[in-house]
C-alpha cells in the first residue's frame, strides 16, 4: 500500500520545451497537495509523469510503503493509483450504469463498489441515461465514481472541481476529506483553491 | 461507504487480473460494436466480399 510518494530531481519536458527542472517534493499518507501555476507550466504533465504515462527527462518518482520500503512503481501505479484527468474516460454510447460497472470491474472493486459510487455522487437518477445525454458536471460525477467504487491510495486529480456545481463541490470535498482520513494521498492540479487543507507546489509560469 | 486504501471492514478490492481485465474490455467493445449500428456486420461483409471477389479479380493462370 502506498504510504509516501517522493519526487527527487525531477525534470519533465514536452517536445523541446523543458517544463520544470530539479523538482523535489514529497507526499505522505493522509496529506493532500495542490499543483498551481500558469497554463502550460506543467501541472498536467507532472500528474501524468507520476501516473507513468510520460517519462521524465531526469529524476526519480518513488513510492514507499508504511515501513519506508520502496514499492514496485508499476505495481503501485497499476493497483494503487487513480488518475482523473481532463478527459472523463467514458464511452458516450453506453449508459451511466454500464460505464460505472465497467470502470469498477476494470479497476477492481469490493462487492460494494458500484453502490458506494452511486451513493457518494448521487448517480441513481442518471444510471439509465446514455452518457451522451449527461451534462459536463454529471459526466464528471460519473467519472469520479471510480474513485470511490474502486478504493485506491493515491488520487491524481486534474482540475477535478471545474465542471461541478456548488452542491457537488461540497460533496466531493467531503469525499476527499474521508479519503485522507483513511490514509489516502491526493495530488491535484488546480486553478481554484481546493476546499481541503493542502500543501501547495507552485510550478510558476512558462519556463 | 469505504474510502482510502484502508477498508474498515477488511474487504479488499479485487483487481481483475489479466483474464478478467481482457474479458471486461472485450465485453465493453463488443457491446459498443453491436449497438453502434452494424459496425461488425459491415466489417464481416467487407471481408466476405473481398475473399470471394479477389480470386475472380486475379483471373485464371495464363500459363495453362
Amino acid at each position: 500500500m502506498i504510504h509516501a510518494l517522493s519526487l527527487s530531481g525531477l525534470s519533465v519536458a514536452r517536445g523541446e520545451r523543458v517544463l520544470f527542472r530539479n523538482l523535489d517534493f514529497g507526499l505522505k499518507a493522509g496529506e493532500a497537495a495542490v499543483l498551481t501555476g500558469a497554463n502550460g507550466a506543467g501541472k498536467t504533465s507532472l500528474l501524468r509523469a507520476v501516473a507513468g504515462l510520460i517519462r521524465p527527462e531526469a529524476g526519480e518518482i518513488a513510492f514507499h510503503d508504511g515501513d519506508g520500503n520502496p514499492l514496485d512503481p508499476a505495481e503501485a501505479r497499476g493497483r494503487e493509483t487513480h488518475l482523473l484527468g481532463h478527459q472523463d474516460g467514458l464511452k458516450t454510447g453506453r449508459t451511466a450504469r454500464q460505464e460505472l460497472g465497467f470502470q469498477c470491474d476494470w479497476l477492481g472493486h469490493t462487492q460494494y463498489g458500484v453502490d458506494d459510487a452511486v451513493e457518494a455522487f448521487g448517480l441513481k437518477p442518471l444510471l439509465d441515461l446514455e452518457v451522451r445525454r449527461l451534462s459536463a458536471g454529471q459526466r464528471r460525477r460519473l467519472a469520479m465514481g471510480r474513485l470511490v467504487g474502486s478504493p485506491r491510495a493515491l488520487w491524481l486529480l486534474d482540475e477535478p472541481m471545474a465542471p461541478l456545481d456548488a452542491r457537488w463541490r461540497d460533496a466531493f470535498a467531503a469525499c476527499m476529506r474521508r479519503h485522507l482520513q483513511a490514509d489516502g494521498l491526493i495530488l491535484a492540479a488546480v486553478h481554484d483553491p481546493l476546499p481541503i487543507p493542502a500543501r501547495t507546489l507552485d510550478l510558476g509560469g512558462l519556463s | 461507504m469505504r474510502f482510502g486504501p484502508r477498508d474498515p471492514e477488511g474487504v479488499e478490492p479485487r483487481p481483475p487480473g489479466l483474464r478478467g481485465a481482457t474479458r471486461v474490455l472485450l465485453e465493453r467493445e463488443l457491446d459498443l460494436a453491436w449497438n453502434g449500428g452494424g459496425g461488425p456486420l459491415l466489417a464481416c461483409g467487407f471481408l466476405l466480399c473481398l475473399t470471394v471477389l479477389l480470386p475472380l479479380a486475379a483471373g485464371g493462370d495464363p500459363g495453362r
